[in-house]
């Protein structure tokens, strides 16, 4: 079984497509290698000598790959292709899950500071600091809009991310728990990380449309609608973070068992 | 009787899964079977290949999946049932009439009308 998993390892990490997708590939093509593996073993009796003939027989993994990558929609392709500089915001193998996240959010905001500072320097440098008009904003006045709605998403995705594993790990602990205490200890955990997630999710929307009308005053955000946006935000905030958790916890399992096979080092029978 | 390679069988095959899938829903090793019983073993086609296949289908429209959920006594990894759908259905008449004719011009030019 671990030299098929290998085979379609080989085959499947090198496309660039999303990691559902991949997670679906590999489940697919494993089944299948499976299925023929033991059609093998049942005609020669020689489990080696199956998975040999199973692997001969899927075909040659380079051109399986390609046949494979073209199969990708091209706007999943060209969005996941190998920029140069994209690679810190991958998770490395084996890399933790909370390491990941906070990682890539950091880099991801450093990103997001130096792609922004230069464009802020070129607006500077053309248009100047003052407002073009009477009562339009000023240049440093849209930058800082713009920095604090940076502050505000990157912050907001780092703590949603932590709180999304900590849930996994909450779900995990309900999965095998083995006494209603332990249980009933992994549920309350549950909930008070979605009621956090409900105050985050509140507490961000609220900072976006403060930022916002600090930018421009917006009619429509008066002292009503601010309020029952920001309740709306809190009532669903919890749900999806929650629901974000199970798909968190699904993707990274499947994820983890494979990527944490070595392909260099391990050698087909 | 000689096999046909993949190569003649390119354009092909994706016609040839959706009539394997007109009647009824199939994950992809009964879907290979169907096509190596069918064709007699004259299919000289790598297995592997029948997956990119089944992606462009289903990209198209033409064959909607969903995991295999109902408990079917095998251990291992889980599968994906393909369907025809109404799309796909088309698609395969329209890719028989063109078949027919194929065959009845070709046939013709080479002297050996179908």
């Amino acid at each position: 079984m671990n030299e098929l998993k290998i085979h379609v390892e080989r085959v499947v990490r090198p496309i660039r497509a999303s990691n559902r997708r991949k997670c679906r590939m590999r489940e697919e093509l494993l089944a299948h290698l499976t299925c023929m593996a033991e059609q093998e073993q049942h005609r020669t009796k020689d489990a080696g000598a199956a998975v040999a003939a199973a692997i001969r027989r899927f075909g040659d993994a380079d051109a399986l790959r390609d046949e494979l990558q073209a199969s990708v929609p091209v706007v999943e392709r060209i969005g996941l292709v190998d920029l140069v500089g994209l690679g810190p915001m991958r998770r490395r193998q084996g890399e933790a899950p909370v390491r990941y996240i906070v990682r890539s959010n950091i880099v991801g905001f450093a990103f997001a500071c130096v792609g922004f500072s230069l464009f802020a320097l070129a607006i500077v440098a053309i248009f100047g600091q003052r407002p073009q008009r009477l009562g339009q904003p000023g240049t440093l006045h849209l930058l800082g809009f713009v920095f604090a709605t940076l502050v505000i998403q990157c912050g907001t995705t780092t703590v949603i991310g932590l709180l999304s594993e900590a849930m996994r790990r909450a779900l995990d602990s309900r999965a095998s728990a083995t006494s209603p205490r332990a249980k009933w200890t992994a549920t309350v955990r549950l909930a008070v990380y979605c009621l956090a997630g409900s105050v985050l999710i509140a507490v961000a929307s609220a900072a976006l449309m403060a930022a916002i009308d600090w930018f421009v005053p917006i009619p429509f955000i008066t002292p009503v609608y601010f309020w029952w946006i920001t309740l709306g935000a809190a009532a669903l905030g919890g749900p999806l973070l929650f629901w974000q958790a199970v798909n968190w916890r699904a993707t990274n399992q499947r994820f983890e068992d494979w990527e944490s096979l070595d392909l260099e080092t391990t050698h087909l029978a | 009787m000689g096999t046909i390679s993949g190569d003649q069988l390119r354009g092909h095959l994706e016609g040839l899964i959706l009539a394997s899938l007109e009647d009824g829903p199939s994950h992809g090793w009964d879907i290979w079977r169907n096509l190596e019983s069918a064709g007699g073993g004259a299919l000289a086609l790598k297995e592997g290949s029948l997956y990119p296949a089944l992606y462009r289908l289903e990209r198209e429209g033409l064959i909607a999946a969903r995991w295999e959920t109902k408990a079917t006594g095998r251990a291992g990894p889980r599968r994906r049932v393909y369907r025809l759908s109404a799309k796909g259905r088309r698609r395969l008449h329209a890719a028989r009439d063109q078949w027919r004719q194929f065959v009845a011009v070709v046939g013709n030019l080479l002297g050996a009308p179908a």
